[in-house]
């Protein structure tokens, strides 16, 4: 395995992480059939992401490259349509999902394209040869790790900031407490 | 310790965590304890010393956990970053609530969700077998 990839093995996990988050995010905001969806596939992209880390190796990559497409074809439908905006799903968090979908999808149609290939087990054979190569490929994993959360902080952050949630959330310093309120409840939806 | 990624993250967030809210501590020096309005630490990231008393804690369970082993580090670096990002999953639905801890486009908060993910990725990807060896 290649240094590049040794340190990318973990970027889709993460990738689903985004995913999970601006999809809970436009949830939050959306309600209503809208919010349920997006919801239940936040969901499913967190328990993704944790479950394939936990793993080490992308689960269900069949499964998830159908529900990664859907998700790409799905938002190009609301935004192209324009019904985005009548269902309160704000077009930019939408685009920024989509980009951690297609990074999760690309990465289970590389899994399946192996597979059928070859006929074997998708995960490549990393196995190390000897202590010094485990250690060198533990740190670089560390440092593909640590790049690819502030790539994902990065995109998620400004997506968050731009959803319901984030124009009702309040700077640190202006907040009165943690579970303090400045709202009598939850995002108000459409 | 230098080869083991879950020591070596719980050790360096720890230290960095406990600097940094040692450090908001100066800033917020004229405020009072409990008070939750603080000023900016570095210029950049906004503090109070609630959120310095926090990052305290954090930093001392990660730093010991770091120092401590593999599985604890990892059990320790799991935790705290799943339940950051849980506490911030939850305040989405809380608008309006110091709760909602992660979308504000701000430098903290990127860096706040960067460490997160950080956190939990290596307390869930690396090292898997340490539970296992340890048992």
């Amino acid at each position: 395995m290649t240094a590049l990839a040794t340190m990318a093995r973990t970027w889709p996990m993460l990738a689903a992480f985004g995913a999970g988050l601006v999809l809970l995010a436009l949830a939050a905001g959306a309600g209503g059939p809208a919010g349920g969806v997006l919801a239940g596939v936040g969901i499913a992209a967190l328990a993704w992401g944790v479950l394939s880390l936990h793993l080490g190796r992308p689960i269900a990559p069949g499964a998830t490259l159908a529900v990664g497409v859907a998700l790409l074809v799905g938002a190009a439908a609301l935004v192209g349509s324009g019904f985005a905006g009548t269902a309160g799903v704000p077009a930019g968090p939408l685009l920024a999902a989509s980009v951690f979908a297609a990074v999760v999808a690309a990465q289970a149609a590389a899994v399946v394209r192996r597979r059928s290939r070859a006929g074997t087990p998708s995960e490549p054979k990393g196995e190390p040869d000897g202590a010094g190569r485990a250690a060198i490929d533990g740190r670089l994993s560390l440092a593909g790790l640590v790049a690819g959360a502030l790539l994902v902080a990065a995109l998620a952050t400004p997506a968050l900031a731009a959803t319901e949630a984030g124009r009702l959330a309040v700077p640190h310093g202006d907040h009165s407490g943690w579970g303090s309120s400045s709202t009598t409840g939850p995002a108000h939806h459409h | 310790m230098r080869n083991s990624p879950n020591r070596i993250v719980a050790t360096v967030f720890g230290a960095v965590y406990v600097f940094v809210g040692l450090l908001g501590f100066a800033v917020t020096g004229g405020v009072g304890f409990i008070a939750t309005e603080g000023g900016l630490l570095l210029g950049i990231f906004e503090v109070n010393p609630l959120h310095n008393v926090a990052r305290l804690l954090i930093g001392a369970a990660l730093l010991i956990a770091g120092f401590v082993g593999v599985a604890a580090a990892k059990a320790v670096n799991a935790t705290v970053g799943g339940a950051y990002l849980l506490l911030g999953i939850v305040g989405f639905f809380l608008a309006g609530t110091s709760a909602n801890i992660l979308a504000l486009n701000t430098a903290d908060h990127f860096l706040h969700l960067a460490s997160a993910i950080v956190l939990l990725g290596v307390g869930l990807g690396a090292e898997r077998s340490a539970r296992v060896a340890v048992a």
